[in-house]
Order: structure tokens, then C-alpha cells, then sequence
């Protein structure tokens, strides 16, 4: 459902590339966490994958549309059938909990309901319901700047879910939580992950937690792919590929 | 000299020396100042006691001063708050957008509200609605000016979270940043508010109605006890709107 073919990417003024022929698949299911050093490309990896990051070369399909070849409103319309969540949450400031929620529905709504707050009845369910699920609706009328950071990304993936995605993309978004939240994070994104059969693919630091959830696992280093392969092939030998 | 090196030492002279030359220029003379006694005891002769019989008629003019800000300044926010959009560099659609809402809003800011205020008088007539509209291009170009520089200096985070849903662009922008900078916007409205209610004195020097315009005629026939209770009045209405305004934003922070 996901093919790349040979991307590349490289970021004005700079004269290495960031991501240097890139080739894959991701297939319905798989939970992929993408391992790598700060700087490795990891995050220009998953941005790419929504479009958010423009491609210097090669091919993106997503979803059975090439992504290079759509126009803004149809790249638009594609994302709303990506989730994604962020490192620092990038949740709207003022808003309640519920609210922020919505927002996730952006996409699919017209302007004037979006701006006047028009939601349908299913819609409120909706977000409720994922509320529930990340453990949170009691706090659905508060603001979230009330919120610690792990109850912040969980407002994040309800948010991203509410989108009824086919895809979950994750830049690093356990990097800012203790070790704690983090799994809790990873628990949560693995279970809908399977409720729903999504494609997810997550960036992390903590090699640990991508052996512990991940299906697949991706490993970059300069901009390279260095590994692609299972958890439990995972060895020394491949941290050095990854790390060294 | 620890804390002064050479650069230093010459913006001092040049300071300095920038300062002799405007009080030269202006005829700042401090001698002047052997006289003030004489303007104490103006003040006490003729401005005091203060004429209160007036002030009935005085509240009534404060209010037409009062609606004069409020309006001018009201308008201009809700046109500068999209034009600020379209001068910010983040969230501009193209250049050719950005860079003419950036000269309208200099335009607008470059011409003072009595230049406005002297042409809407000649066109439209005497009284407050010509005060009104100089008050509303003048804080078009400033409201405008200082809300896009707060969109400039946004968090993108959540813009870019808004993108990635599948927002329009507009959308995106608009809830993305209008909740990270509505104490600012509204902190900055109300500094304005304030500056209108001055403003809108001086615009009633030139035929602007309102409590400036009473405040000339006063002058203009010697009735400074008269004078006076305007003076206080115009205290008053400065000193409630900074309260409200500080009630206000107390609130939205």
C-alpha cells in the first residue's frame, strides 16, 4: 500500500542529500519503527511520506496515488487518510482536549463548518470514543495546556485516529516522555494499531521499545538504508550498521 | 572601562552629540524653566476651580469620544486580523500578496490620523463619523503591522499538525495561530484603544465632535475652569479603559 521508489531528498543549501535512494513497501499491518542516529534522516523519512516534505527525486505511492503527481488539493484530501503525530504534540493552544480532537476531522469538513464548530452528532461520538480509548475522556473539557506531555500525545493519537486513518505516521513521539509514558505511548499506538490494521510507521530512538513493538524494523544512517528486517534479527552487528 | 569598549564610547559621542543638535534645533532652553512658577500659578488662577456645571454635557461628549475609539479601533482590528495574514511571511500565499499587504499596511500607518482626519472632514463633512474612519485607516496600517509580526513569530507546530490532517490552508492557519496569539492581539488592541481615545481629542481640534472638540472651543474662548473638567475626563476614560483592558486579558491568559 506504501511504495517507494528510489527517493531522495535534499534540503536547500545543503549539499548532501538527506535521504539517498530510498527503496520500499510497507504492507497493511505492519507496525515499522524507524531507528537511526539525530540527524540520520528519520524525520525527513516520515515527513516525506505525507507529503509535508517535498521529494528531490524518485516516486511515492501511497494509498494507489502517486504522490508527486498530485495537485494541492488532492495531497490535502490524501492526508486525510494519514494520521500522524509529532514529538512535541503540536496540539492547538486554547482549545479543549475534545476540541483539539475534532481538529483531526479538519480535513474531510467544509470551511464554514469548521470555522462556525459544526460537528454531527457521530462525529462527537467519534472523538469521544477515542478519548476513551487513550484513557482520557474525563479530561475532555479541559484545556490542554492542563495536561502533562504523556496525556498530551495521547490527545495527539486521538486526534490523529478520529481521522479514521489507513496510515499512522509517528516523528519520534515518545522522544520528549519518560520511559514510562513511552511504553504506555507504544501500548496504545500497538493496540489501535491492530484494531485497526493500519500501516504505522514510527520513528524512535529507544531500540528496546522498537524490538518490544515494532513488526519491522528500519534502520538509517546518512540518509541510507542500512537495515530493513524483523525485531528479532536485530543484533549487534546491526546496531553498529545503524549507530556506528 | 570594563564594560565599555571602543564601539561603545563612539555611540555615546554620537549620542550625545544627536542630542545637542535636536536641542539646538528645537530651542530647548533650560532657562525656560525659571519661569515655571509663573505656569503653576496660571494653572491655579484660571483653571481652578474646576467649572462642574458642565459635566453633564462633558459625560455626554466623553461617550461620542468613547464610541469614536471603540469603533475606529474595532474596525480596523477585524480588517487588519485577515490583511495581517496575508503580510506574514509564514502564512502568505505568494510574494505578490505578501509584499502589497505589506506596503498597504505601511501606507496606511505612514499617514497620522489628522491627515485623515483633515481630508474626511472636507469630504464627508464635520462630526465624530469622519474621526471614526481616520482612526480606522491609521490603526489598520499599525493593528496590522504588529499582528503579523506576532503570526511570524508563532509556533508552526501546530500549523504544521493542522497540514497534516488535511486543512486548508486557511483553516490551518487560522486555528493554528489565532489561539497562540489572541492575549498579544488583545493586549495590543487595547494599547491602541487607548491611543484612540487621544487621538480622537486632537481629530475634534479639526471638527471631530466629541470631547476634543470642546476641549478647542474651551480654549478657543478662554473657559479654562471649563477646560479643566474635560482634562479630568479625559484621565478618567484613559485610566478605565487600561482597567478594562487588564480585566480583559487577565482573563484570556
Amino acid at each position: 500500500m506504501i511504495h517507494l521508489q528510489d527517493i531522495t531528498v535534499r534540503y536547500p543549501g545543503v549539499p548532501d542529500d538527506a535521504l539517498k535512494k530510498i527503496n520500499l513497501s510497507f504492507e497493511k499491518g505492519e507496525f515499522v519503527c524507524v531507528l537511526g542516529r539525530s540527524g540520520s534522516g528519520k524525520s525527513t523519512f516520515i515527513r516525506t511520506l505525507n507529503g509535508l516534505q517535498p521529494l528531490t527525486k524518485g516516486t511515492i505511492n501511497i494509498l494507489g496515488k502517486h504522490l508527486q503527481t498530485l495537485n494541492k488539493k488532492e495531497q490535502r484530501l490524501l492526508r486525510t487518510n494519514i494520521g500522524m503525530i509529532f514529538q512535541h504534540f503540536h496540539l492547538i493552544p486554547r482549545l479543549t482536549v475534545k476540541q483539539n480532537v475534532l481538529t483531526g476531522i479538519f480535513g474531510r469538513k467544509k470551511v464554514y463548518e469548521n470555522l462556525l464548530g459544526i460537528f454531527s452528532a457521530e462525529e462527537k461520538k467519534a472523538a469521544e470514543q477515542y478519548l476513551q480509548e487513550v484513557e482520557l475522556l474525563p479530561f475532555a473539557n479541559r484545556k490542554v495546556e492542563q495536561l502533562s506531555g504523556g496525556q498530551k500525545q495521547r490527545v495527539a493519537i486521538a486526534r490523529a485516529m478520529v481521522q479514521e486513518p489507513e496510515i499512522l505516521l509517528g516523528d519520534e513521539p515518545v522522544a520528549s516522555l519518560d520511559p514510562s509514558t513511552a511504553q504506555s505511548i507504544f501500548n496504545i499506538l500497538r493496540t489501535i494499531h491492530d484494531e485497526k490494521e493500519l500501516i504505522s510507521i514510527i520513528n524512535v530512538h529507544d531500540v528496546q521499545l522498537a524490538k518490544k513493538f515494532a513488526t519491522r524494523i528500519i534502520g538509517l544512517n546518512k540518509g541510507n538504508l542500512v537495515y530493513d528486517g524483523k525485531p528479532e534479527e536485530f543484533n549487534d552487528e546491526v546496531y553498529e550498521r545503524i549507530y556506528g | 572601562m570594563t564594560w565599555f569598549n571602543k564601539k561603545s564610547l563612539i555611540y555615546i559621542v554620537i549620542l550625545i552629540a544627536l542630542t545637542w543638535w535636536s536641542m539646538d534645533i528645537t530651542g530647548f532652553e533650560l532657562e525656560k524653566f525659571a519661569n515655571f512658577s509663573n505656569m503653576i500659578s496660571f494653572i491655579e488662577t484660571r483653571f481652578l476651580p474646576p467649572d462642574w456645571a458642565i459635566l453633564p454635557l462633558l459625560i455626554r461628549e466623553s461617550l461620542i469620544t468613547l464610541g469614536i475609539a471603540f469603533l475606529g479601533t474595532f474596525f480596523a482590528l477585524l480588517a487588519a486580523i485577515p490583511l495581517s495574514f496575508a503580510a506574514a511571511n509564514n502564512t502568505s500565499r505568494n510574494n505578490f500578496i505578501y509584499y502589497f499587504s505589506r506596503f498597504s499596511l505601511s501606507g496606511l500607518r505612514s499617514v497620522p490620523e489628522i491627515v485623515f482626519g483633515l481630508l474626511f472632514v472636507v469630504v464627508i463633512g464635520l462630526g465624530p463619523f469622519a474621526a471614526v474612519l481616520a482612526i480606522l485607516l491609521h490603526n489598520i496600517g499599525v493593528l496590522g503591522k504588529l499582528i503579523s509580526e506576532l503570526i511570524e513569530a508563532s509556533d508552526r507546530g501546530p500549523q504544521e499538525a493542522m497540514k497534516s490532517v488535511g486543512a486548508t490552508h486557511g483553516i490551518g492557519s487560522l486555528f493554528a495561530i489565532i489561539p497562540q496569539i489572541w492575549p498579544n492581539v488583545l493586549s495590543n488592541y487595547f494599547y491602541r484603544f487607548e491611543v484612540a481615545i487621544r487621538t480622537s481629542l486632537i481629530l475634534g481640534f479639526v471638527g471631530g465632535g466629541g470631547l476634543g472638540q470642546q476641549i478647542f472651543n474651551q480654549y478657543q474662548s478662554f473657559y479654562y475652569q471649563g477646560m479643566a473638567v474635560s482634562i479630568v475626563l479625559i484621565m478618567v476614560l484613559v485610566i478605565i479603559v487600561d482597567m478594562f483592558g487588564s480585566f480583559v486579558r487577565k482573563r484570556i491568559i
